[in-house]
């Protein structure tokens, strides 16, 4: 028994290791990297990549791929910028209505998946390019601007002049993550059903439900990042958030959630997104070029692979 | 009758194609030689590559890392070129193909040696090479190709373009492979159950080797059509081409599970695309509207298959009960 706990936390162990030798090798290297305002910003830099990492790792967990998150959240920023920039609606009522549109979206998604039993990559490439294709036309190609002085808590608003808010927003998001995935039978089952289907069936649970319950989680991640992304860059464009849909699936790779299913923990998922920031936060202090940056991700994601899949035989 | 019952979604895809071109000819002409000529050149690098993307879902794999394989091919195609002054055309696909087999063969060997999901080496891969074709090109653009190499796409044989007919035998010859060699069969049975092909024999590795390095190779080779129809070669070329060319296979009926596949059914698929496109642009309807379009014909595609496997269920059950 003992044993077996070390194991399963081997892959954390290691990953953070070497999170904590990338950390103390970049303070080495560059003067500017080991300051307040700088590990400010790596943290501000994880926020947005990280939620939407919680909700790909957890349609991972459940045997899926949610291809359609990043263009569901590039939508969403859409959707806020009118409602509170065109419209001058309140924020409150952005949200919400927001907040609806992304679980009607989500849940779009689980049915056809769960209900209708459709392979997910099938039905998740076909929202992507809807999703996408219904933010397009809404703002007609155009960024649409919000005042800057409105929507600034969610991105902007540095709590004590240091700590950014929305790091607080994707601490709480992980915590909620962690939770439902670790601690409630909800979250079990859903791992149960990824790892394998016909032993879930045959213990009774309901994989339709389960399923189902995993992509409109996977929604509401796709919608807390719009909140901060907005807030961010105070305007919404339609594909905002499109190119961090392949990282996502990286970084979760990457903390050890597998893509066949059932495996991988939500811990590992966070390292893997602070790993990949640090990487790129680190050479950006040391002025690397962002094309030698994905070199070094991509190398090191197949180099971790091809270590873990050569151990495991 | 059977025949076209298992040849329904070709039908149907077909059936779409005719519906839309009849819908746009309402307004502007659709059906006439000069369009419809178009659509296939404009679409045949697609094409092409779809075919060994469908080759390599067929296997239960999946290659994301096709847009950087045609950057570092095109660009890698087009230096060669305008230092040789465009004189070689054919050193030039063949180097072009030679690039994207290598590519290939990598991914293909970490799949099949290692055993790591496909998608997940075709994204590391991805990243790699996107970034070593920037770094080595700085970004640039390779431009002023000339020479004959400029002329293998567009010159015409027959009135139509040589970029089709290269489409058209790469269709045929996949087609004989496929569906009349011991090895395409065997292709065939490792996509619909790996284990089950190994234990009659079928080395896994080969075909998995064969689908990566096929697909590569018309990766290269369509490429090089693109940078000879453009005279140009951009190392940000074909970004978010997988996607597209998933699209195609999913439309035409190909599974993700592996085993299930139809070339007749990705053409038409890149076909309908490529109609969609064409259509819309011709009926003066806002571009923004490409993707949605795009994504309603996917869902629909797909969720359509349910409608092709719910009484083969039924039957399964009934079985099991009796």
């Amino acid at each position: 028994m003992k044993q077996k706990t070390r194991i399963k936390y081997y892959n954390e162990v290691v990953l953070a290791g070497v999170f904590l030798a990338l950390f103390i090798a970049f303070s080495i290297i560059s003067p500017s990297f080991l300051t307040l305002k700088n590990t400010m910003t790596l943290l501000s830099q994880m926020v947005e990549l990280g939620v939407l990492t919680l909700g790909m790792a957890a349609t991972m967990i459940s045997g899926g791929m949610d291809l359609s998150l990043g263009t569901l959240c590039s939508m969403c920023t859409v959707t806020l910028s009118i409602f509170i920039g065109t419209n001058a609606w309140g924020e409150g009522t952005a949200m919400l209505l927001t907040l609806i549109i992304a679980l009607v979206c989500g849940a779009f998604n689980g049915f056809m998946i769960g209900y209708l039993n459709i392979q997910s990559m099938l039905v998740t490439l076909g929202t992507q390019s809807l999703f996408k294709g219904i933010g397009l036309v809404v703002s007609n190609g155009l960024p649409i601007k919000i005042p800057t002085e409105k929507f600034a808590l969610w991105g902007r608003v540095r709590l004590w002049g240091f700590l950014p808010f929305q790091v607080i927003v994707y601490a709480a998001a992980i915590a909620v993550t962690i939770l439902i995935f670790n601690y409630t039978i909800t979250g079990r089952r859903i791992y149960l059903v990824g790892s394998n289907t016909e032993v879930a069936r045959f213990a009774g649970i309901n994989i339709k439900k389960s399923i189902f319950l995993t992509y409109v989680f996977s929604a509401f991640m796709a919608f807390v990042a719009s909140l901060t992304y907005t807030s961010k860059v105070s305007c919404g464009r339609a594909d905002l958030a499109e190119a961090l849909i392949l990282k996502t699936v990286c970084a979760s790779v990457f903390g050890g959630v597998s893509t066949l299913g059932g495996i991988g923990n939500i811990a590992g998922a966070v390292l893997g997104v602070a790993v990949i920031t640090i990487i790129s936060n680190g050479l950006d202090m040391m002025n690397a070029s962002v094309y030698f940056q994905q070199i070094v991700i991509g190398g090191l994601l197949l180099l971790v692979l091809a270590f873990r899949h050569g151990k495991k035989k | 009758m059977k025949y076209l019952k298992k040849k329904s979604r070709e039908l149907i895809l077909l059936a779409v194609i005719l519906v839309i071109g009849c819908i746009v000819s309402t307004t502007t002409p659709f059906f006439t030689k000069l369009n419809i000529i178009n659509i296939l050149y404009g679409n045949a690098a697609y094409g092409i590559m779809a075919i060994g993307m469908m080759l390599v879902i067929t296997t239960g794999n999946i290659d994301i890392s096709v847009g950087p394989q045609m950057a570092a091919t095109s660009v890698i195609c087009g230096l060669f070129v305008v230092a040789t002054g465009g004189k070689y055309p054919l050193l030039s696909v063949l180097i072009a193909m030679a690039v994207g087999l290598a590519v290939g063969l990598f991914n293909g060997t970490m799949v099949a040696l290692l055993n790591i999901p496909a998608i997940v080496v075709t994204l590391g891969s991805m990243n790699i090479i996107r970034g070593v074709i920037y770094l080595v090109s700085n970004g640039e653009w390779v431009e002023g190709l000339t020479g004959s190499f400029v002329k293998i796409a567009g010159t015409k044989i027959i009135g139509i373009q040589a970029a089709i007919w290269v489409w058209a035998l790469i269709i045929a010859i996949t087609y004989f492979f496929l569906y009349r060699t011991k090895f395409g069969r065997d292709i065939l049975a490792v996509g619909g159950n790996a284990d089950a092909a190994m234990r009659v024999g079928i080395s896994k590795i080969k075909v998995y080797l064969f689908a990566f390095g096929y697909l590569g190779t018309l990766v290269g080779l369509a490429s090089a059509i693109q940078a000879a129809k453009v005279k140009s070669a951009s190392p940000s070329n074909g970004a978010g081409t997988e996607m597209q060319l998933i699209a195609a296979c999913v439309i035409g009926g190909t599974e993700f599970t592996g085993g299930i596949s139809s070339i007749a059914g990705t053409t038409l698929g890149v076909i309908l695309l490529g109609v969609i496109k064409n259509g819309l642009v011709l009926a003066k309807v806002p571009v923004y509207w490409q993707n949605l379009a795009t994504g309603v014909i996917i869902i629909l595609a797909v969720a359509s298959s349910i409608f092709n496997s719910l009484p083969k269920k039924k039957k399964a059950k009934k079985e099991v009960n009796a």
